[in-house]
C-alpha cells in the first residue's frame, strides 16, 4: 500500500515531464511513419512531375516543329537527295553523273572504273565510311580537257548535282595542245535508309547551317529529274546491272 | 497523559534544478514538435494533392501530343530520313578536297616557258610536280615565283629535286611542296 502511495506520489510530481516526453516519442513516431513516407512520396511526385513537365515541353516543341513543316518540301527534298546520297549501290546514277558531268564541263571521261567488290548492298563485307552509317563505293575515274573544263569538273563533283564523289588523290599530265590528262581516285557512297523512327518523345534533329546550305543546293537540283530521264531515254540495260 | 500528534500530509520534497528546467522546457519542446508535426504533415498532403492533380494534366497533356505527334509519323518520318541523309552527306563530304581551287593554283604557277608535265596530289596532300624549264633564265624566274609563293604561304614545305639539264638546252626538275589548308577547303 505504501509502495503504490510512493509511485502515485512520484507520478504526481513528474507528471509534467512524463508527458511531453510520450508527447515527443509520439511525434517521433508520427514522423517515422507518416511525416517521412509523405516527403518521399511528395519528393517522387516532384521528380516524376518534372520529368514529366520535360517530356512536355519537348513533346510541344516537337509538336510545333512538325506542325511547321512542309511535307512535300521535304518529300521533294528526299527525292532528290536520293540522286547525291541513293538507299543502294546504283551504278546507273554513277554512270548517269558522269555523263552530266562530261556534258556539263566538256571533258571527256577517257575512263571510268567503280570497284563493285561486293555485289550485295547488303553484306556484311561492304566498307563503311568513318563514322556514318553509309557505304563505299571505291571510283577511278581518267578525264581529258582544257584546264578550265578539268577546274570547271571539278567544281561540279563538289557541288551535289550528281551522285556524292570525295577524291583523295590525282594526277594530271599535260598532253600537247593545253589538254591535261587527269586521274582521280576517290569514293562514291551509298546509304542504306533506317528502317525504325525513333521514340514519339525524342526530339527532331535539327540541321546547322552547313546542312542548311547543303540542303539548298540540292532543292536547286534540276539534274536529278534530268538525269534519270536521260538514263530512262538511253539504252542503259537494266537499272539494276545485277538483276 | 501523553498526547500524541499525527502529522498527515505528506512532506513535499524540493525538486532538483534539473528537474525544475525539465519541467519547465520539456512542455515546450512538446508542444512545439507535435505542431510542427501538424503542420508539415498538412502541408505535405496538401503538396501532394496538388502535385497530383498536377501530374494527371501533365500526363492527359502528354498523352494528347503523343496523339497529336503519331498523326504527323508520315511528316517526322520523311523530315528524319532526310535530315540523317543530309547530316550523313555533310559528313561524308567535310573531309573532301577541293582540288579545283588547288589545281588552280598550281597551274598559275606555269609561263612562258615552264611547263608542268606532270602534276600529283597523293593521300597525304603532297603536291609534287615535274617541271620542264626552256631555259636557265625561265628556271631562275620560276625559282624567284616559288620563293614568292613559299613566302605567301600558299605552298610551303617547297623542295626541288633532280634538276637535269636536256639536249635542247632545257632543264627538267621535279618540285614537291605542302599545300596550305585553306587551299584544300
Amino acid at each position: 500500500m505504501k509502495e503504490k502511495l510512493n509511485y502515485l506520489s512520484l507520478i504526481r510530481q513528474y507528471e509534467i515531464i512524463i508527458a511531453s516526453s510520450l508527447v515527443l516519442l509520439l511525434v517521433v513516431f508520427l514522423v517515422f511513419n507518416m511525416l517521412l513516407p509523405n516527403l518521399k512520396q511528395a519528393n517522387q511526385i516532384y521528380v516524376q512531375g518534372q520529368a514529366l513537365r520535360h517530356k512536355v515541353d519537348a513533346l510541344k516543341q516537337k509538336n510545333n516543329l512538325l506542325s511547321s513543316l512542309d511535307y512535300q518540301y521535304y518529300k521533294d527534298i528526299f527525292l532528290k537527295s536520293n540522286q547525291v546520297l541513293p538507299e543502294g549501290k546504283d551504278y546507273v546514277s554513277l554512270i548517269g553523273t558522269f555523263d552530266l558531268l562530261e556534258k556539263k564541263s566538256a571533258v571527256t571521261i577517257l575512263r571510268t572504273d567503280f570497284q563493285l567488290g561486293v555485289v550485295s548492298t547488303s553484306s556484311a563485307s561492304l566498307v563503311r565510311a568513318v563514322n556514318t552509317s553509309a557505304f563505299v563505293i571505291p571510283i577511278n575515274v581518267e578525264i581529258a580537257g582544257t584546264k578550265e573544263a578539268i577546274q570547271k569538273f571539278l567544281e561540279i563533283v563538289g557541288s551535289y548535282k550528281g551522285r556524292l564523289m570525295v577524291f583523295d588523290d590525282m594526277s594530271v599530265t599535260t598532253k600537247p595542245g593545253d589538254i591535261l590528262d587527269a586521274v582521280f581516285s576517290g569514293r562514291s557512297f551509298f546509304y542504306p535508309l533506317p528502317t525504325t523512327l525513333e521514340s514519339v518523345d525524342s526530339p527532331l534533329a535539327k540541321l546547322d547551317k552547313n546542312q542548311d546550305e547543303i540542303i539548298k543546293k540540292i532543292n536547286d537540283l534540276t539534274l536529278s529529274s534530268e538525269a534519270v530521264i536521260e538514263i530512262d531515254q538511253s539504252a542503259v540495260g537494266k537499272k539494276n546491272l545485277f538483276e | 497523559m501523553e498526547k500524541h500528534s499525527v502529522n498527515l500530509l505528506i512532506k513535499k520534497e524540493n525538486d532538483s534544478d534539473l528537474v525544475v528546467r525539465l519541467k519547465t522546457v520539456l512542455p515546450i519542446i512538446a508542444v512545439v514538435s507535435l505542431s510542427l508535426f501538424v503542420v508539415s504533415f498538412l502541408v505535405s498532403l496538401l503538396y501532394i494533392n496538388n502535385n497530383n492533380l498536377e501530374f494527371k494534366s501533365l500526363k492527359s497533356q502528354s498523352e494528347s501530343l503523343e496523339k497529336q505527334i503519331s498523326d504527323k509519323k508520315s511528316v517526322e518520318g520523311i523530315y528524319t530520313l532526310t535530315v540523317q541523309r543530309i547530316q550523313t552527306i555533310d559528313q561524308l563530304n567535310s573531309g573532301s578536297k577541293n582540288f579545283a581551287k588547288l589545281l588552280f593554283e598550281i597551274l598559275k604557277l606555269q609561263s612562258n616557258g615552264i611547263n608542268f608535265t606532270q602534276t600529283s596530289i597523293d593521300k597525304k596532300n603532297a603536291v609534287n610536280i615535274a617541271v620542264v624549264a626552256s631555259s636557265s633564265a625561265t628556271l631562275d624566274d620560276f625559282i624567284t615565283k616559288l620563293i614568292a609563293v613559299d613566302a605567301s604561304k600558299v605552298f610551303s614545305d617547297i623542295k626541288s629535286s633532280g634538276i637535269v639539264r636536256d639536249k635542247t638546252g632545257g632543264y627538267l626538275l621535279s618540285i614537291s611542296a605542302k599545300p596550305s589548308n585553306n587551299l584544300l577547303q
